[in-house]
């Protein structure tokens, strides 16, 4: 069964999705953290865009997630970010997508 | 809305200190939707300025209990509209959902905010494609519709003016919790926003899913003085059928 831990999500899902939808002077004043969560299993993702935009995603989450493809977690952080991009300061108003980074990702 | 005033303060050592309260519990619950708000104040205050607390919030006429410093109080019945797509969204055909009520005694959390209830039962509201659906009590109100023939079903959450009007900035939203046809479903994405923020995500649905979520926000409270530390539960049933007949 495939597996992830918080480097393999880090280098085949989260670093390629910011890449595509976050410009490159937003990718360079990002920070990216993933830690475990509270319940077993469970992985973290937080983000600081620049001075101000923090934002955190329950991003794999056991059992609810086990299984799950490099595209069904691409496809729900895609979706989170599309939402916080659009709320953000840097990124206010402003619709982004992955999807076609997602298509190229593994089903 | 405006504040009010917390001048009955229990003083240490007073008689009335013998009844202070150092807890609100409002429950409002249907078998379809519901919440439960609990504010604990750092110093216990009386029973009066509780109350007082309560009706800035809903105007129950329910007395409540106390118990042990906790003051309960059951809302009125939560009321579910249809939104019309028109100008101003008025709301059409409010219908309560008496005689669905869920009664909640002591303030006990209930056990089902977590355990969705058994698919086919009466704990899921229908909510037909292409209609706009909100479920409305004192603490907020929960939004939700599905275009026929879509797979998504946009949700959002508010809180109600009462509500708004005494909570602190900022909301920590836990992350909405979901389960179609029982099977949960990954936690949605949390938030630490404004309290008049307009909390949203999607639910992926196809017709005649069962739906059951539960969501949580963290805030505080400030009543002139008085501050305490608020919790609010959501929750609801909802089933996705087609049109309206």
């Amino acid at each position: 069964m495939l597996t992830w831990d918080a480097t393999s999500l880090r280098v085949r899902v989260v670093e390629p999705i910011l890449a595509v939808m976050l410009t490159p002077e937003e990718a360079r004043s990002t920070r990216v953290e993933i830690r475990p969560g509270d319940e077993e299993g469970w992985l973290i993702l937080r983000l600081t865009v620049g001075p101000a935009d923090e934002f955190v995603s329950y991003l794999y989450q056991p059992p609810s997630m086990t299984g799950w493809s490099q595209r069904e977690i691409g496809q729900k952080l895609a979706d989170e970010l599309h939402d916080f991009i659009a709320e953000s300061a840097f990124g206010w108003g402003q619709t982004r997508d992955a999807d076609e980074l997602l298509q190229s990702f593994e089903a | 809305m405006d504040g009010f005033a917390l001048s009955d303060h229990a003083h240490a050592g007073d008689a009335a200190a013998a009844t202070a309260i150092d807890r609100v519990v409002i429950n409002s619950h249907t078998a379809t939707f519901g919440s439960k708000l609990k504010i604990g104040l750092a110093s216990g205050v009386p029973l009066s300025q509780a109350r007082t607390i309560v009706r800035h919030i809903t105007d129950s006429t329910d007395a409540g209990s106390v118990n042990n410093g906790v003051l309960t109080v059951r809302a009125h019945d939560s009321v579910v509209s249809t939104i019309s797509q028109g100008a101003g969204r008025a709301h059409q055909g409010a219908a309560e959902e008496r005689g669905s009520l869920t009664k909640m005694a002591g303030g006990a959390t209930p056990a089902i905010f977590d355990t969705p209830p058994p698919v086919g039962s009466t704990g899921y509201h229908n909510i037909h494609c292409d209609v706009d659906k909100l479920f409305s009590d004192s603490d907020g109100s929960f939004g939700v519709q599905r275009k026929c023939g879509s797979g998504k079903a946009p949700w959002r959450y508010t809180f109600s003016p009462g509500l708004a009007s005494i909570c602190r900035d900022p909301v920590t939203e836990r992350g909405l919790d979901w389960w179609v046809n029982a099977h949960r479903k990954p936690r949605q994405a949390p938030h630490i926003v404004p309290c008049v923020y307009v909390f949203h995500g999607t639910f992926t649905v196809g017709k005649g899913d069962y739906l059951w979520y539960t969501d949580r926000y963290l805030f505080q409270v400030q009543v002139d003085q008085e501050t305490g530390d608020a919790e609010l539960d959501i929750h609801g049933g909802l089933r996705f059928i087609g049109p309206a007949g």
